[in-house]
């Protein structure tokens, strides 16, 4: 038993660890981009390999747990959370190396952005640190709020569309510019679902329910 | 998984059992559906084979030992001092922890109930020797040795025929107190297939250490503990999501 306490122990601590690196990631690559800081930039796509590495040893960890414990009650629901959010994690780093890849093609260029994109990235921080503090806490506090803000990113996401259709328009030299905005509010508009489909894995391991908070 | 509600075979209700001056089980309740298989799981101790035995008063035999409540099979309550014994064991069969073979051949074995019962004719004789063996995957395995001693079977075998046994009075409600404590994985899944199959034709209710063995092939799990039903409910309810903490700590290993 002890021995079991100790290696969920292990894999819950990481995936906190994993979650933490995710906020990290995408405190950084939002910063990068709206201060056009590519040192920064290149921090992040250098720090992705550490979130690769984690989801590879926290799934290995929980499928080990899987086997040879058999657990149930609190302790399959917080495997299966885990099994999923590591998953969402991983992808919500990706979206934060690619936003600080566009970061250093936008450096080469005028930098023009599109102005959604700075409350974006404020939206999807707060909903990534509800969902892994939601985890950590083993809470469901603030998920409420998370459809509201999936709602306004999702928005926001469709105004900055039209937005740099617009800028393109206006300034078809700059279309290459605007293009690499346009993809980052998609990064960040999944980054949103993502941390919605952390905080439903994160209700079943608080409540036992199945929620659907990314409609 | 939603579990249909099937008709309630046997109807515990507020139990209280006590041997001698000592209070064993304090008002357990407990609804067994017909056609399911319920699993009792608990500490040492706790009552989960004193309420199994209650169910076809095999405490009966235990001197001192006093039970108060109800407890109905179809709406008869079993401890009506009108009920005959004999025939609530023949309605209600048990298997226990060690095969208990007679020192007789498989046949005899087999055929002892019905001829207590009044079966003498030997066609039908033969044809509740097949038709129980097959019940109990068994008739493959010894249908060419039925006159051998049921003692020389290896005691995975041994407690099928002890099932292919019980199965021969034609029960309702098969009662299996740690069927599978005595024999390896093989002969453990074998039983657990086995039970499965069983509950197309009858009720099964089964004591078990075995929690895997449990949330495996139940439909239903009550958790008891210091002689309380602390929770009961549908078997996966109780292995995901408990509603009480005691059995939260129970299945997830954390008690004591």
């Amino acid at each position: 038993m002890k021995k079991f306490e100790e290696d969920m122990r292990k894999v819950v601590n990481n995936t906190c660890d994993m979650g933490s690196l995710a906020v990290s990631l995408l405190k950084d690559s939002v910063s990068a981009l709206t201060d056009d800081d590519t040192e920064k930039a290149q921090s992040v796509i250098d720090r992705f390999d550490r979130i690769t590495y984690y989801d590879g040893l926290i799934e290995e960890d929980a499928i080990r747990i899987l086997t040879l414990y058999q657990p149930t009650a609190i302790d399959i629901r917080t495997l299966s959370t885990i099994l999923k959010s590591i998953t969402y994690m991983e992808r919500t780093a990706k979206n934060c190396k690619n936003t600080a890849k566009a970061e250093l093609i936008l450096h080469e260029t005028k930098h023009n952005q599109i102005p959604e994109i700075e409350e974006m990235g404020r939206i999807a921080i707060e909903m990534i640190e509800i969902s892994v503090n939601g985890f950590r806490n083993k809470s469901v506090e603030g998920f409420d709020r998370l459809r509201t803000l999936d709602d306004r990113l999702d928005a926001l996401r469709n105004s900055s569309l039209a937005d740099g259709v617009a800028f393109i328009e206006k300034d078809p030299q700059e279309t290459a510019s605007y293009l690499q905005s346009i993809t980052v509010s998609r990064y960040l508009e999944r980054i949103g679902d993502q941390a919605c489909k952390i905080a439903e894995k994160v209700t079943y391991m608080v409540c036992g329910k199945h929620v659907e908070i990314d409609t | 998984m939603v579990i249909r509600m099937n008709e309630i075979i046997l109807d515990i209700k507020d139990v209280n059992l006590w041997y001698g001056e000592k209070q064993a089980l304090f008002d357990v309740s407990m609804p067994v559906e017909s056609n399911r298989i319920t699993a009792l799981i608990g500490p040492s101790g706790c009552g989960k084979s004193t309420l199994l035995r209650s169910m076809n008063r095999m405490n009966d035999l235990v001197s001192g030992c006093r039970i108060e409540g109800k407890m109905e099979f179809r709406g008869n309550d079993i401890y009506d001092p009108s009920n005959d014994v004999n025939s609530i064991r023949k309605k209600i069969g048990m298997i226990f922890q060690r095969p208990n073979p007679f020192p007789m051949s498989i046949r005899d074995n087999i055929t002892y109930g019905p001829k207590i019962h009044g079966i003498t004719d030997k066609k039908e004789l033969n044809e509740i020797v097949e038709r129980t063996l097959q019940q109990a995957a068994l008739w493959d395995e010894v249908g060419d040795r039925l006159d051998k001693s049921a003692l020389a079977l290896s005691g995975g075998q041994q407690q099928r025929l002890c099932i292919a046994r019980a199965l021969s009075t034609n029960p309702e409600i098969i009662l299996m107190d740690e069927p599978t404590s005595a024999l390896d994985p093989i002969a453990t899944s074998k039983i657990e297939d086995l039970a499965c199959e069983l509950q197309k034709d009858y009720t099964v209710v089964i004591v078990t250490h075995n929690m895997q063995q449990a949330s495996r092939i139940s439909d239903k799990t009550g958790f008891m503990y210091l002689g309380k039903m602390i929770e009961f409910d549908d078997t996966e309810k109780i292995f995901n999501k408990p509603k009480e903490e005691t059995t939260e700590r129970y299945i997830t290993g954390r008690f004591g």
